[in-house]
């Protein structure tokens, strides 16, 4: 098995985390990159490509007897949440995976905990990898990365590192929430977003996910294996992918192709 | 109200009921069948003056790719450029794919007499531009 029983579940309002590792033995993570599905699945492909090619360690699943769906996923014959939280072998970095999508009753009571959880354990950057979709998307050969920052000190670093700058627009989802939320506590929340296809998986617009997150926490992340396993991650990702789509109406996701009232 | 609106009136609830039934079920069937054939993604958008359905095919053999409209539906096939299996995957590792079949209803102001496809071998997607007829 590859987990056994936590060590620690900690309860936030109707989301549980449990815990497979002591989160505050030194050092202690620095950065929480969440790869939850959304737009072109970019966050939970480079996650999971994240996860893999860096051979992280289980160290963590989120649960909601309340909240999602009564599903287990197996690996390796370990039954599991289709959540789970791993960390890297220099405990830099904790990242989230999503196996499954969010259903639109527990994005709240989700990014809560995501960002209680975060200052629990003295996380200093939450880092979202999202998708946002382009209609022209077959067309573009380099997705273009945007950012939104939560705070200005956050906006200036990514700045620097020449991604562009979210000025105005929607977003919808647990990232929207995440990020409105990390403002106001003044958590410093980053959200990378690639350009990318809606509802069809895109491993390219992940791979350039991860580019961007490479520089921002300074770690080489060589995606050509993530390329060359495109097609394969696009055929096994269709089911999730449909299933994200119709979440992602629930959600309100088509928000994000609006002109906001107060455009300046 | 006429009858003929009245009938129209029926017509349309009953077409967007179908609809709605076929979205549901859409979400909750499998998208590959025993016998190895796999459902395509499909990405449906509506412009003022056309449709557009890009149609992701991982493994397409594109040059085995076949697109027939007959009454409103559209029927894809591909063939895969080699046959897939997932060894590990649980009950169903024995199967395996070996093409992708789809069937998609047009909106009636679809006129696919003038359909065009365009082809991304790299990535393997299509593009299927549909005008709309002018009313």
């Amino acid at each position: 098995m590859l987990i056994q029983r936590p060590i620690r579940s900690i309860s936030f309002d109707r989301i549980i985390i449990h815990e497979y590792y002591n989160p505050y033995e030194e050092p202690i993570p620095k950065y929480f990159v969440l790869g939850l599905p959304d737009a072109g699945l970019v966050g939970a492909i480079a996650s999971r490509y994240l996860v893999t090619s860096k051979n992280m360690k289980l160290i963590g699943e989120i649960d909601s007897p309340a909240l999602f769906p009564p599903v287990t996923v197996v690996h390796k014959h370990t039954p599991m949440s289709p959540i789970q939280l791993y960390i890297s072998d220099d405990r830099r970095m904790i990242v989230l995976v999503s196996e499954a999508p969010i259903p639109a009753p527990a994005i709240y009571p989700l990014s809560y905990a995501i960002i209680e959880y975060a200052r629990e354990i003295g996380i200093q950057y939450i880092l979202s990898l999202s998708g946002i979709a382009v209609p022209n998307r077959l067309q573009i050969t380099k997705p273009k990365l945007y950012y939104l920052a939560s705070n200005d000190k956050l906006a200036e670093e990514a700045e620097k590192l020449g991604f562009n700058k979210l000025e105005e627009g929607f977003i919808a989802g647990p990232y929207a929430v995440i990020m409105k939320e990390s403002r106001r506590r003044n958590i410093n929340n980053l959200a990378i977003f690639s350009e990318s296809f809606f509802d069809l998986p895109d491993p390219e617009a992940a791979a350039t996910a991860l580019t961007g997150l490479s520089k921002f926490v300074g770690v080489e992340i060589n995606v050509d294996k993530l390329l060359e396993e495109a097609e394969l991650l696009k055929l096994q990702t269709r089911e999730l992918m449909r299933q994200t789509k119709r979440a992602m109406t629930e959600m309100q996701k088509h928000y994000e192709k609006q002109m906001p009232l107060m455009y300046q | 109200m006429s009858l003929d609106e009245f009938f129209e009136r029926i017509r349309r609830r009953m077409r967007e009921m179908f609809e709605e039934m076929e979205e549901e079920l859409a979400t909750t069937r499998t998208m590959w069948s025993p016998d190895g054939v796999l459902e395509p993604l499909v990405s449906f958008n509506a412009y003022p003056d056309r449709y557009e359905l890009v149609v992701d095919l991982p493994y397409g053999d594109l040059n085995a790719l076949s697109i027939e409209v007959r009454d409103s539906l559209l029927t894809l096939k591909c063939q895969l450029k080699r046959e897939i299996k997932f060894e590990k995957w649980g009950v169903f590792r024995e199967i395996k794919f070996r093409r992708y079949e789809t069937c998609i209803r047009l909106p009636p102001d679809a006129d696919p007499s003038d359909l065009r496809v365009e082809r991304d071998e790299n990535r393997n997607i299509i593009r299927i531009i549909i005008p709309r007829l002018r009313k």
